[in-house]
């Protein structure tokens, strides 16, 4: 069991082992939706609120259901399942009371389901041994360090969409390219806490 | 044998209840109720809330062309929007050119009916069904 401090473990998610910058997962939905500040705000709102939400259950799911009954083997599937009912939730919810962000989001909000920032938190949890609060704290930090990090992209394609560059660099390109400098900006943070 | 059963029943208990958790939050939640969609001023179809326009135009044999599959690649199912329909998504805003955004032009595919709505399209795809 790993004895950091919850806090501790949602700063080192949001900074230090930033689930986009220093993982690099979830970059699918992070190239694509990171157009306009406004949308990739809301996206990272929604992936925070199933990573949140998903890493708990997956927790229980894990600790309550498959370690008693020695299933851990299956935890890919459960994983994925719960993940994918969860998604559907928020897709009927969002739908329902915010239909300008539902609009926005299009194709991107059932494609949450194969974010794989979310199985990476659910899975990371289990190798780090985490408990139900630290498990908690990770998945809200991983969301707002997703959140943080495809906001500050938005904002820098957003400036770059006036700035003259090659042609064959536009779109995809530059994005990754940015993506490569705001990870090495990221990694002056990682010296502040070590999290495996 | 204990550990494939036990994984068996784990697994179909999960899918149960998951499943239904879905179907239940599906009736509480979407709204759901019929909408008319009326096209060339002449036709007025049925259809359900939430659903595509396109699948509601198939449903009711106006076969307009989507070779994409209603992916909203090919631009071959564009319609006219003469009134209601929500706002253009995010794929339409990145197919379509700000022009045909402003001719009211959209894509069948990427329209979910939330109200009744009023379409123009070409009128050889009425006549063939």
């Amino acid at each position: 069991m790993t004895e950091l401090h919850p806090l501790t473990i949602l700063f080192a998610a949001v900074f230090t082992n930033n689930i986009l910058l220093s993982n690099f997962l979830g970059m699918c939905p992070f190239v694509a939706v990171s157009g306009e500040i406004k949308t990739s705000l809301g996206m990272g709102q929604a992936v925070t609120f199933v990573l949140a939400c998903t890493s708990v259950i997956n927790y229980a799911v894990y600790h309550w259901i498959l370690v008693p009954l020695e299933l851990d083997f299956i935890r890919f599937i459960l994983f994925i399942l719960v993940i994918a009912t969860f998604v559907q939730l928020v897709e009927m919810i969002i739908g329902r009371f915010f239909k300008e962000l539902s609009t926005s989001l299009g194709i991107f909000l059932p494609l949450i389901t194969v974010n794989c920032a979310i199985l990476g938190v659910s899975l990371f949890m289990v190798i780090r041994e985490y408990n139900l609060i630290q498990t908690l704290f990770y998945g809200i930090g991983s969301g707002i360090g997703w959140t943080f990090a495809i906001v500050v992209m938005a904002g820098i394609r957003q400036k770059m969409k006036f700035s003259p560059m090659p042609e064959g660099l536009k779109g995809v390109g530059i994005t990754f390219i940015t993506a490569g400098i705001m990870a090495l900006a990221f990694m002056a943070f990682s010296g502040l806490i070590k999290i495996q | 044998m204990n550990l494939i059963l036990r994984t068996a029943l784990v697994m179909s208990l999960s899918v149960g209840v998951l499943a239904t958790l879905l179907t239940l939050s599906k009736i509480f939640i979407v709204k759901r109720g019929q909408v008319i969609v009326k096209i060339n001023g002449q036709l007025e179809i049925l259809g359900e809330k939430g659903d595509s326009l396109l699948s509601v135009l198939h449903v009711n044999d106006i076969q307009i062309p989507a070779p994409c599959a209603g992916r909203g690649t090919c631009k071959r199912c564009m319609i006219k929007v003469k009134a209601g329909g929500d706002e253009p998504t995010a794929i339409e805003k990145t197919r379509l050119s700000p022009e045909e955004l402003d001719m009211q032009l959209r894509l069948a595919c990427q329209i979910k009916l939330s109200g009744d709505m009023e379409i123009e399209i070409e009128s050889e795809f009425i006549s063939k069904s």
